[in-house]
């Protein structure tokens, strides 16, 4: 592996008309690294993961600043020149993924067309899915069903297996595990972390519960109306926050039954 | 001694899904507060629905003060609506958008039979409980924070003097120093104004700040009862026990990898049993629940 990042953001900034709605001054993601976003609505963590994947071209978006995705230019690229680098170095992992998945097909008809459309030959993709649904720990018998027909845990580990048999380098996810029941999102927290130690993944992890985000990142950039307020390693930031509203959205932690500010 | 409430062995149906079954619980404020906690597919927002009489049910009967709440008509079925007030997930789904602030809470004072002079003092005295800006009175929903929708749906629900407050996942829908805000309100509420929440709710943490008993669900069963101490503190079902040690915390430890439970549930004996470490033969035979601190399991953890 390389140290080279997977991910290099400087001064990256999205304005809508002559208002900023999310900045980020510097961010990088290296390989086998996962890196979360955190913040609450209207805080711009969303708005940077799209500019970021280059998702925002077309829209009234104002894009400005340098996103480097494997060495390429991903601010102002044209549809075209993003293209390599879709699905095939880097993936972005919904919320639903039941939502984004096409409800005619099969799950399996899914991996086997996606890798298709990236020029892989049949061969190979069989193994690329054996090897993928392995790592994920998917059951290979839910390949043959529709995407309603799995659980929610079932088709996140599903979205996430797209990546990995694609071969993604970055793994772009926007609030993973929310839509999962409790029983469920730590399995899922557990193969992020797993993808990035074992296979190099590099993980940008956009979440609004910082006692989720302690159990996966190695770094953490903390957002609030557009701007990044705190940002370091995980350790840092959240065992000794500095600024004032970190520590609110500590206190605040849902999933922490003593959390909450009285 | 009647309760306010009394489910007694409710089922809901849709189609040929049993959503609930055989489900009983006594609601009344001198009982408490009760939260039901359960995961998508247990059957809670089943039971809500039945309580507040949005679907009938299949089995067993919801009584209000020792009656069928199915057969109640004119001042009967108002004084159950009074007395027992919904507060949905989203306020923006659960207000008319056409409404402003204001003017929804002079509706339900008007619904609780207050009209004339005292309507604007009571308003304002509905706007400072749940801690509202008496300016944002003339607004619509489409006007208000998440936050503030949710406080404007509390308002209006105390507004007619309710006894039980049934809250559908009241903050799951909100930002999280949001959520902190709308629990400590419930909190006050709770203290200052004699009214018991009958909480539905996916989260351990919310169902041990504001109740003092806890019902768990799984699978459209009753898995364990009792006092929420008991249950969250030293769970008896394996199920709950789980569902606890699965809420993140921090620097918690991540799950092994290769313990992906069977998704499904069992179709015969314990429903848990397919996902349960401590299943074996006895787990064929539907486990009953029993007692005041009681599992349904042939082999609790304590």
């Amino acid at each position: 592996m390389s140290g080279d990042p997977v991910l290099d953001v400087t001064e990256l900034s999205v304005a809508y008309g002559d208002r900023t709605v999310s900045t980020i001054p510097a961010l990088t993601v290296a390989p086998g690294e996962v890196v979360a976003i955190v913040g609450e609505s209207g805080s711009g963590k969303s708005t940077a993961l799209m500019a970021i994947l280059g998702l925002l071209g077309g829209t009234a978006a104002r894009v400005e600043g340098s996103v480097r995705v494997l060495g390429t230019e991903v601010v102002g690229a044209s549809e075209k020149a993003l293209r390599p680098l879709r699905g095939s170095r880097m993936a972005l992992v919904m919320q639903s993924p039941q939502a984004s998945l096409n409800p005619t097909m099969r799950l399996g008809r899914l991996l086997r067309r996606a890798l298709k459309r990236h020029g892989v030959p049949a061969a190979e993709a069989e193994a690329r899915i054996a090897d993928a649904t392995r790592a994920v720990g998917l059951d290979e018998a839910l390949l043959q069903r529709f995407p309603h027909q799995v659980s929610g845990g079932q088709a996140q580990r599903f979205a996430i297996a797209l990546a990995v048999c694609l071969g993604a380098e970055l793994i772009a996810a926007d609030e993973p595990t929310s839509a999962l029941d409790a029983t469920v999102q730590l399995d899922v927290l557990a193969l992020v972390r797993r993808l990035a130690e074992e296979r190099g993944a590099a993980w940008l992890v956009v979440a609004h519960d910082l006692a989720l985000v302690s159990m996966i990142a190695d770094h953490v950039l903390v957002m609030r109306d557009g701007e990044v307020v705190e940002s370091g390693p995980a350790r840092t930031v959240l065992a000794d926050p500095r600024h004032e509203y970190t520590r609110a959205l500590l206190a605040a932690s849902p999933t922490l039954p003593t959390g909450g500010a009285r | 001694m009647t309760s306010l409430l009394a489910v007694d062995g409710l089922a809901v149906r849709y189609g040929h899904q049993l959503a609930l079954r055989d489900f009983s619980l006594d609601l009344d404020p001198a009982l408490g507060s009760v939260a039901v906690v359960g995961e998508s597919g247990s059957g809670k927002t089943s039971l809500a629905r039945a309580l507040l009489g949005l679907v009938r049910p299949a089995e067993g009967t919801i009584a209000f003060q020792g009656k069928d709440i199915a057969g109640l008509r004119g001042g009967a079925a108002r004084e159950w609506r009074r007395r027992v007030q919904p507060v949905f997930q989203d306020g923006q789904e659960a207000l008319d958008p056409r409404r402003t602030v204001e003017s929804a809470l002079r509706e339900a004072l008007r619904v609780g039979g207050l009209t004339g002079a005292r309507v604007p003092a009571r308003i304002e005295e509905l706007l400072a409980s749940v801690e509202l800006d008496p300016r944002l009175a003339t607004r619509r929903p489409h006007e208000l924070s998440g936050g503030q929708r949710q406080r404007v749906a509390i308002a209006r629900a105390l507004a007619v003097g309710p006894e039980l407050l049934v809250l559908d996942e009241p903050t799951s829908a909100l930002d999280v120093t949001v959520q902190a805000r709308i629990i400590a309100l419930l909190e006050r509420i709770k203290e200052t104004q004699g009214v018991q929440l009958m909480l539905i709710t996916h989260s351990i943490a919310l169902a041990d700040r504001l109740t003092e008993r806890t019902v768990v669900l799984f699978n459209g069963r009753e898995v364990e009862s009792g006092t929420t101490t008991e249950v969250l503190r030293s769970p008896r079902h394996p199920y709950t026990a789980r569902l606890i040690a699965s809420t993140p915390t921090l620097w918690g430890a991540l799950p092994a990898p290769g313990t992906q439970p069977s998704a499904s549930a069992a179709t015969s004996g314990c429903a848990y049993q397919t996902r349960c470490p401590r299943a074996d033969d006895d787990c064929a035979v539907v486990p009953l629940l029993t007692g005041l601190h009681g599992a349904a399991c042939h082999h609790p953890l304590r």
